[in-house]
């Protein structure tokens, strides 16, 4: 490669050297074990699985379609075989405050059993304690201590009868209480005149009623005391069966569970509670016998359904690991509050809405608690709270389930209150760059939660050793997939395809996606034509498919090229003007369009105008490059004197914004152009960004440009003087079309790689630049001599003007 | 339609009703006779004159049953007791009845106990009386009277072979049978040669029916229902002829009566 000299076609494109695969087909090559060109980002990963320490949760890098997703499960998934299978976690009725239901760890697989164990008691005791309780010595005893009281009930109110009939007084009930009247001797309950009787015998009456009242009295204020006792006695009594009757029962559960402390608590509050809540074993039959209804009125009337015992006495078993044997690795695809953190239902009875500890659902925190949970940054954020609770879970280390009305005190009605779980789980968040950049940023806890960055390589180098690694990479993903093998060919052909849309013809893109998106395009047009093997010419058609199928804009602004309704020239000459190139991306897909690029000069006050940047449709890097031209002309033309010159920049029918300096070159040779008042050869378009010493520097998207400028000339017929000026840096990205090759090949094209600005506008005008001589001047009739001897004339017009007493104001 | 397919003349409940647990019992018992098909109840609602009287005495004091609190017996504070009392029976019947689908019937009478007991025992086919009647001198605490469901309790019967009897083993083995209860059979006679010759005829009306049968050597009131409760009786069913209406035997039963008891004429 020669500065200013055409390359040759083989400098255009770096093709695939099928000899490095030492295989067929795809269907022979072994399954990939490391990810090629992303050993940084592997290491990473490796290390923040493995570091045990707080806070070394993993944030992956890296832009879409670069199959971290993939990646990150097989190392998880990897790493997650030799981790010890996460526990069980239950929840269970806490007794003692329902609101609040207690947590249970069980080692994995236990859980499930231990909800049948459970279930099996409870229906258990449900045969049982009805049994006992309606058992002849249960029933004889508890009949006992109704006759016990009865008797003394009936002991005691006899004598207040007896005493009151000792004195002839009938003790007579009404509505709400009693009564006493005196009785005549000889007839029972027939009320005495008591106005006829003597004033004495009066006192006497009243003395007496005065008597028996208070004995009354006594014996009613007892009552309660006595069935007090009563009720006591009785229910000691079921409770002594029941105890009896299950601790049988329970004997084989607690010997199951020996070991586990916090299952051996809730067994025996269970037990507890269970006789505590011994009516609710009761059968219907049972209660028909019950001697001591009255006396326990107001308890529970009729058998209880098994179901409701259940539900009081059940599990929840929120996580089931049993018949697995790794630790956890979870994806979730739809982080909301609920489904991280887990929830509380709500069931809507007799339109009230109920829960219990049975309606508590895990989140994905649970599921993956003693593992590993990976989940997609921006999803995350983009639901509401979600990132709020994550942290929260990793910074308590523990799962605290929370309703999202409950947490943004939009509601204050009592619910259930879950004990916390402790949470020991490594989650790793995938998302692009600016996530993490922005959250390091904004977020002063993201740094203390996710300090092991994964950074996803964008490319990487297209060594033979990656191009194999690259082949791997296919055929897992055709084997996963169940598509149809690549030959060699086509490995090639996808391999160089890679290349170009990593815009490197030494480097291969790590979006992943775009390769196998192409192959699976290429499998429907290798099935389309009944081969077996997917051969360069389906990666062929696939990739012109999806250009067409994307290309409907490009197609139409080149037709308005052609139509000359976009102005541009490529054939002929003129003075300052020349083909611009720039790139459009729209969607994923990106191409090349020629800009006509014009400047004017005049006499002024030595400013470049930038008219993109006036009118605000220039960004700041496309104004910075302006402003190192100005910076260029004063440096190499005239350093000791003062600009003199107003000169405009534009890019002509540019209707949208102009960012980037890639045309900055263009821009500089169309401006020394119109002061040297030279031509520039409009079959030719440059590209390149300058700096202030006249160097061109490399940009992007320069295969995109160079077709862009081809494909106009090639439709106008390409005349051979044709080509595209780009820097010499950039002459390694290039992977262009075959067409353009094949018209390098037979001289119709032109690529000029440029380093300086004068090698740029020799090719341009046809004309020598010039080299400077030490004392700051050019050769006669050269360009840069036109620009110098042009601006020490403005210069002296200037002067000239500035001595008649009048200065130029500029807007 | 001619005289001889005239349907059959409706039987006539009446019931004693009294307040709280009274009227419950009562009530619970009617509504296991619906299946005798046409049935008009009525409820009838006592005020004891004697207990208005009483409230007039200057000795009057009222023990409350619920504060213990002892305060002068006042006849306007009784009636207007008595009214609430009469009301909430009466709404409860009345409920009762209708669920039933029984034609009834309500009215409150004042008047003495024996007499108005009587005069309704005339106008009726089948009587039932309510436990702890409140107008029986308190024999034992009223809460003891709601220990026993007495619904699903047996059913005694009184059998001493008369006419009237007849009828109320009848109804106690439809009463039994429809409350899935057991059914007991108080045998009346004065010798166990006597009992072995009506247990034999029980035996035949109740055609097969599964009962209990049991001597009763006595059947004064105290000895009738001490029997009863140690047979736990939920409902006594006893037959009452003309005779037995003529003396305070009603008035005695309805002091003492601890469940429920149907009366057949």
């Amino acid at each position: 490669m020669e500065p200013g000299k055409p390359l040759s076609p083989s400098e255009l494109y770096r093709h695939c050297d099928q000899r490095i695969f030492a295989f067929e087909s795809t269907a022979e090559l072994e399954k990939l074990e490391a990810i090629p060109g992303q050993e940084r980002a592997v290491e990473a990963i490796q290390f923040g699985i493995e570091s045990e320490s707080d806070g070394f949760n993993l944030f992956v890098l890296g832009s879409p379609g670069s199959g971290r997703h993939h990646f990150v499960r097989q190392i998880l998934e990897q790493k997650a075989v030799s981790k010890p299978c996460a526990d069980d976690w239950c929840y269970v009725n806490n007794f003692e405050n329902p609101q609040k239901p207690r947590a249970l760890r069980l080692p994995a697989g236990l859980g499930n059993g231990f909800v049948k164990d459970l279930q099996q008691l409870v229906e258990d005791a449900h045969n049982a304690i009805p049994a006992a309780l309606e058992s002849e010595d249960f029933q004889t005893k508890q009949q006992a201590i109704a006759e016990e009281f009865k008797e003394r009930q009936s002991e005691s109110f006899n004598r207040i009868k007896e005493h009151a009939e000792a004195r002839n007084i009938a003790i007579v009930e009404t509505p709400t209480g009693f009564t006493f009247t005196p009785l005549r001797k000889d007839e029972e309950e027939k009320e005495v005149e008591f106005d006829t009787l003597p004033e004495q015998q009066k006192k006497q009456i009243q003395r007496d009623i005065e008597e028996l009242s208070q004995e009354l009295r006594r014996f009613l204020q007892a009552t309660p005391k006595r069935m007090h006792e009563a009720k006591r006695k009785s229910r000691a009594l079921e409770h002594e069966v029941a105890k009896i009757t299950l601790s049988g029962l329970m004997d084989e559960i607690v010997a199951k569970y020996r070991d586990y402390a916090d299952v051996m608590q809730h067994l025996q509050r269970l037990q507890s509670d269970m006789i505590e809540q011994v009516d609710l074993f009761r059968s219907a039959t049972e209660q028909k016998n019950q001697l001591l209804a009255g006396l326990l009125e107001g308890q529970a009337q009729g058998g209880t359904e098994p179901s409701v015992v259940m539900r009081r006495y059940g599990v929840n078993l929120l996580i089931d690991h049993d018949a697995q044997d790794a630790a956890p690795v979870v994806f979730e695809d739809h982080p909301t509050f609920s489904n991280l953190i887990g929830r509380v239902e709500h069931q809507a009875r007799m339109g009230v809405l109920t829960t219990d500890f049975h309606m508590i659902r895990g989140g994905a925190l649970h599921r993956a608690n003693g593992g590993y949970l990976v989940l997609d940054v921006r999803s995350v954020l983009l639901q509401p709270l979600s990132w709020e609770g994550l942290k929260r879970a990793l910074k308590s280390r523990e799962i605290k389930i929370r309703s999202l009305g409950e947490d943004l005190s939009l509601i204050s009605t009592v619910s259930l209150d879950p004990e916390p779980i402790p949470l020991r789980v490594k989650v790793v968040l995938l998302g692009e760059r600016i996530f993490y950049y922005l959250l390091l940023a904004h977020d002063p806890e993201f740094a203390e939660l996710f300090k092991v960055a994964a950074d996803f390589e964008d490319e990487f180098d297209r060594s033979d050793e990656n191009s194999r690694l690259f082949a791997r990479l296919i055929a897992d993903f055709v084997r996963t997939d169940k598509l149809k093998p690549l030959d060699r060919s086509a490995v090639a052909r996808l391999l160089e395809e890679s290349a170009r849309h990593a815009g490197d013809a030494e480097k291969l893109s790590a979006q992943v996606r775009h390769a196998t998106d192409i192959v699976r395009e290429a499998h429907y047009w290798a099935g389309r034509s009944g081969k077996e093997l997917i051969g360069s010419g389906e990666i062929q058609s696939a990739i012109d498919a999806r250009i067409r199928r994307v290309s409907r804009i490009r197609d139409r602004m080149q037709q308005e090229i052609l139509r000359d309704t976009i102005l541009i020239a490529t054939q002929g000459t003129c003075c300052g003007q020349v083909n611009g190139l720039s790139v459009l991306q729209i969607g994923e897909y990106a191409f090349g369009r020629p800009s006509r690029i014009t400047a004017r000069v005049s006499f002024g006050s030595g400013k470049v105008v930038d008219i993109e940047r006036e009118v605000e449709l220039g960004g700041p890097i496309h104004s910075k490059g302006v402003l190192i031209l100005s910076a260029f002309l004063v440096s190499r033309y005239l350093p000791d004197q003062p600009l003199s010159l107003r000169a405009s920049l534009v890019f002509e029918q540019s209707y949208g914004g102009v960012e980037g300096d890639s045309a900055s070159a263009a821009e500089l040779c169309a401006l020394l152009s119109a002061l040297a008042d030279t031509p520039i050869n409009q079959g030719l378009a440059i590209t390149g960004s300058v700096n202030q010493f006249g160097q061109i520097q490399p940009i992007g998207g320069v295969n995109e440009k160079i077709e862009g400028f081809f494909d106009v000339c090639r439709e106008r017929g390409l005349t051979g003087d044709q080509g595209v000026l780009i820097p010499c840096s950039n002459v390694k990205h290039l992977m262009l079309r075959r067409d353009v090759i094949d018209a390098v090949e037979n001289r119709r094209f032109s690529i000029y790689p440029v380093t300086e600005i004068d090698q740029c506008l020799a090719l341009l005008t046809g004309v020598p630049a010039g080299s400077p001589s030490p004392d700051g001047t050019f050769p006669e009739n050269s360009v840069n001599h036109r620009v110098r001897a042009r601006l020490i004339d403005l210069a002296r017009k200037r002067r000239a003007f500035g001595d008649s007493g009048t200065t130029e104001k500029e807007s | 339609m001619n005289g001889d397919q005239r349907e059959p003349r409706a039987v006539r409940i009446t019931l004693l009703l009294g307040g709280g647990e009274a009227t419950r019992s009562a009530l619970e018992l009617l509504t296991q006779l619906a299946w005798k098909g046409s049935i008009e109840a009525l409820g009838i609602f006592i005020e004891d004159s004697s207990l208005l009287r009483l409230a007039q005495m200057p000795f009057s004091r009222e023990l409350c049953r619920v504060t213990h609190a002892e305060a002068p017996l006042e006849k306007a504070d009784l009636e207007r007791q008595l009214r609430i009392q009469a009301r909430t029976a009466k709404l409860a019947f009345e409920s009762a009845a209708a669920q039933a689908g029984i034609n009834h019937a309500f009215l409150t009478r004042r008047g003495g106990l024996a007499a108005l007991l009587q005069q309704a025992a005339q106008e009726m086919d089948l009587m039932i009386l309510g436990p702890a009647h409140r107008l029986r001198q308190l024999s034992e605490p009223v809460s003891l009277t709601a220990i026993a469901r007495h619904s699903r309790q047996p059913v005694v019967a009184l059998y001493d072979g008369t006419e009237s009897a007849e009828r109320a083993l009848l109804t106690a083995k439809q009463l039994a049978e429809a409350g899935d209860r057991q059914l007991t059979v108080l045998i009346a006679a004065e010798e166990r040669d006597a009992a072995g010759v009506l247990q034999q005829r029980a035996i035949q009306t109740l055609a097969g029916s599964v009962a209990r049968y049991r001597f009763a050597a006595a059947t004064d009131i105290a000895t009738l229902l001490e029997t009863s409760r140690s047979e736990h009786a939920g409902t006594l069913v006893m037959g009452v002829s003309e005779n037995l209406l003529k003396t305070r035997f009603l008035q005695e039963l309805s002091r003492r009566l601890e469940f429920p008891a149907l009366l057949v004429r």
